[in-house]
């Protein structure tokens, strides 16, 4: 009864060993490299690069004052040794990682801390239309041809379309990041413009009265001067202050001031990237709204990058595979910088894995200079739930069992199948399980067939696979 | 299974005293054989002894079984609390107090929890580190950081004085817990209309796998609940005696109950008064809400009510515990 569970683990224990052997053997031969990287790094590569969902969940702790983090994923620590081994950014890199990453979920209990995760990154590649493709390309047919999972679709979003909107409105970056937070909410339905404006009213609203009124009750909005007193005045007043100065305080009030004064420009933002996050339909439909979207160069440009990316990985993928465009995939907008995608099954929307372009996080991990870099990761667990491949016969493992107690015969006709490429376990002569080698010190039976010599008995095994 | 009952109150701290005052007010003195001891008993239920642990150890020892029930703050249950702990009574009214984030008062751009989140991109952004919240209650804490969007923040762990931090520079803004609110303001912070973590009070609490096997353990906590429900509910009523002139006693019914707030739990009651007058008297005897009682001591007078005699009840048994019927529900989802 104990035995039930044990074996299901070893079985679950050797389906993820084969498929991350097999999904490196499938990275490997599109010329991508095994990489090892640290589990423990100092957590501000993680704290100052990754996106906000990461560093929610970063599983840190401290260690003689300094704090460390472990891994929550492969990317800012791929870029990081980038930066080590190729400092003036012009070599073409690929590299694939997998080994657990680590999460803390503060919202899970009894959560697992460790996920398995296995994915790649290529750098230094310029033609990004190429690079995009592969990266997808790869991505997908990891999960078709390796694990059998034929219902993958790719959905395809683009941040540095978004981001290329929202700078025609020269927005301020706590302005851009309210939006781009509520990006995939828009696309979605469950976030309104109306909403997203509520939330910026919040943000610069101001109801402490001594701010708001002087002493004939005008407004402190008519007289900067005056507000500014009042500020000058209350900061005075404590010696608390925290870590901030008085100059950041007034500099914030005055940031909070003019942007209040933009409020039109924000709902005008906010509007159109509601409008370009929810364009739906055929690919060619979707394109042409897009071009309608704007005139700016900078968008167009992208817009044709993308499309030339999507008609490339159209090519690669062929027409089974399922491509949805999705403008409100925000995923880590944080670092992700253009396309960015995930792989989903399009009958139970499991998610398997996903990726993007991240060309500015070289430059924010350290390096000044500009490296094109895309990626992409599994969700191993995801995978392997729905992965259907089988054992095949290396994954069978044959018990040999002695039945004269004599060792010495056993261990010679082990070594013999070992060496023929066969799993082979010496077992106690009470053994009962399945696939027994029955050995004396003249044959070995294995079933209803008995062999004279370790040939013999390959040949009868392999005989019986075959069938 | 056990024919004994372990109870953990709080040995110290701002729970402590009210704890006992509580429970002696529901009919639950507990007898303690001398102040340095920690333990006791409580007599009036067969088979249910006392604890005495601090606040944070009450939680602990529930959650560990060592003890099946125990009295603490609710603050602290969901700071140390885990799936072996049932809250059975989350409001036993009193030891109010909030788990709150101030900042200091000279941070006039700061007047919500969005103001935070902004700050905190701010420093990471511009100064390159976090920003440093002191508090006792770190996993309370991080958690509600991370669900106002703010993740750019290192917790200081501190044990006292935490109001303190900002002044003497080892941390930003604090997460602390407060009564009211007189600490924060000497201490020159100021709360956040929205940084209220968790209004907290005196609960009392289970051990799961107790609750759900024992079966003692549940006629013991019904006792209890009863009294402790019936306690709690008499204390929101007062008993109001009026003397009133009339014909009947169906005419001083319709009178009084025209008016809802003397219609009582059920109705008045209403008995003819043997006096030396010619004139009828009835005493109408009706429970009034406690926040309604000078509304209806004047309403009694304008139907020509006399005499009014008010004062507290001590319990209202209704006809069972609501608490305890919630508990079985709860009970019966996790069987």
């Amino acid at each position: 009864m104990a035995d039930t569970p044990s074996r299901l683990i070893v079985y679950e224990d050797e389906r993820l060993t084969l498929l991350i052997s097999r999904l490196h053997t499938h990275l490997q031969r599109a010329g991508y490299q095994h990489a090892q990287v640290d589990a423990i790094k100092d957590a501000d590569l993680f704290l100052n690069k990754a996106g906000d969902q990461i560093i929610a969940n970063l599983f840190t702790f401290e260690r003689f004052g300094r704090q460390l983090a472990l891994r929550p994923e492969f990317t800012a620590l791929a870029v990081q040794r980038y930066i080590q081994t190729h400092p003036d950014g012009k070599a073409v890199i690929r590299w694939q990682f997998n080994g657990s990453v680590f999460r803390d979920d503060y919202r899970r209990k009894g959560q697992d801390y460790q996920i398995m995760s296995a994915g790649a990154e290529l750098f230094g590649m310029q033609d990004a239309v190429l690079a995009d493709a592969e990266i997808i390309s790869l991505a997908t047919t990891g999960l078709t041809q390796v694990t059998g999972i034929n219902t993958v679709k790719i959905v395809v979003g683009h941040i540095g379309l978004v981001r290329a909107l929202l700078a025609t409105y020269e927005l301020d970056s706590r302005t851009e990041r309210l939006i781009l937070n509520n990006l995939n909410a828009m696309a979605t339905g469950m976030t309104s413009p109306d909403d997203i404006m509520m939330q910026f009213d919040r943000y610069v609203s101001v109801q402490d009265p001594a701010l708001q009124h002087d002493d004939t009750g005008q407004t402190a909005h008519e007289d900067a001067r005056r507000m500014l007193d009042v500020m000058l005045d209350a900061t005075e007043r404590g010696a608390t202050m925290g870590g901030r100065k008085r100059e950041d305080i007034v500099n914030r009030m005055i940031k909070k001031r003019r942007l209040a004064a933009r409020r039109q420009t924000i709902m005008d933002a906010v509007t159109h990237i509601h409008r370009f996050v929810t364009i739906h339909g055929s690919l060619d439909a979707v394109y042409n709204n897009f071009e309608e979207t704007t005139t700016d160069p900078h968008f167009k440009r992208l817009l044709n990058e993308w499309r030339q990316s999507i008609d490339l990985l159209r090519e690669m993928t062929g027409q089974d595979v399922q491509i949805d465009i999705n403008t409100g995939l925000a995923r880590d907008w944080n670092y992700y910088s253009g396309m960015v995608f995930e792989l989903v099954d399009s009958q139970t929307d499991t998610r398997y894995g996903g990726g993007g372009r991240y060309d500015e996080l070289v430059r924010m991990v350290g390096d000044d200079v500009d490296v094109p870099a895309v990626g992409f990761a599994y969700d191993i667990d995801a995978v392997l739930t729905r992965a259907s491949y089988t054992q095949g016969s290396s994954g069978k493992i044959f018990n040999m069992v002695s039945t004269t107690g004599n060792h010495t015969h056993t261990f010679a006709w082990a070594d013999a199948l070992r060496g023929a490429g066969l799993s082979v376990a010496l077992q106690e002569a009470s053994y009962s399980g399945d696939n027994i080698i029955r050995v004396t010190e003249t044959n070995a039976t294995f079933g209803d067939q008995t062999a004279q010599t370790p040939e013999q008995l390959i040949a009868i095994i392999q005989g019986k696979q075959s069938q | 299974m056990s024919d004994t009952t372990t109870i953990v109150l709080p040995s110290k701290g701002a729970l402590a005293e009210p704890t006992l005052s509580f429970l002696k007010g529901c009919g639950l003195k507990v007898w303690k054989p001398n102040p340095r001891q920690y333990t006791g008993a409580i007599p009036s239920i067969d088979g249910l002894n006392v604890m005495f642990q601090r606040v944070k150890d009450v939680v602990y020892k529930v959650a560990d079984g060592t003890a099946e029930l125990g009295i603490t703050g609710l603050d602290v249950v969901y700071e140390y609390g885990d799936e072996n702990i049932i809250v059975i009574h989350p409001d036993l009214e009193y030891g109010h107090c909030r788990l709150l984030v101030a900042v200091p008062e000279a941070w006039v751009d700061v007047e919500s929890m969005i103001d935070i989140a902004d700050i905190a991109h701010d420093l990471r952004e511009t100064q390159h580190r976090n920003l440093r919240v002191a508090t006792t209650y770190t996993r309370s804490a991080r958690q509600f950081l991370h669900e106002q969007g703010i993740h750019h923040f290192s917790l200081v762990r501190a044990d006292g004085a935490i109001e303190a931090a900002p002044t003497l520079g080892y941390a930003d803004i604090v997460v602390d817990l407060t009564q009211t609110g007189t600490t924060i303001r000497e201490n020159r912070l100021k709360e956040i209309p929205d940084g209220v973590i968790l209004s907290s009070q005196a609960c009392l609490i289970g051990n799961r796998t107790a609750l759900l096997n024992d079966p003692h353990l549940i006629e013991k906590l019904r006792l209890m609940l009863e009294t402790m429900d019936a306690s709690l509910l008499g204390r929101r009523y007062f008993n109001v005696i009026a003397n009133i002139p009339g014909e009947s006693a169906d005419e001083i019914a319709e009178k009084v109950t025209q008016n809802p707030i003397t219609t009582g739990l059920q109705g008045p009651t209403i008995a003819p008064v043997y006096g030396a007058e010619d004139r009828q008297w009835f005493s109408v005897t009706v429970i009034v809400r406690d926040r309604q009682l000078l509304s209806a001591v004047e309403y009694l007078r304008s139907v020509g009510g006399n005499q009014v005699v008010a004062y507290p009840t001590e319990f209202v048994f209704m006809e069972q515990s609501e608490t305890f019927e919630r508990l079985q529900e709860t009970l019966a989802a996790l069987s």
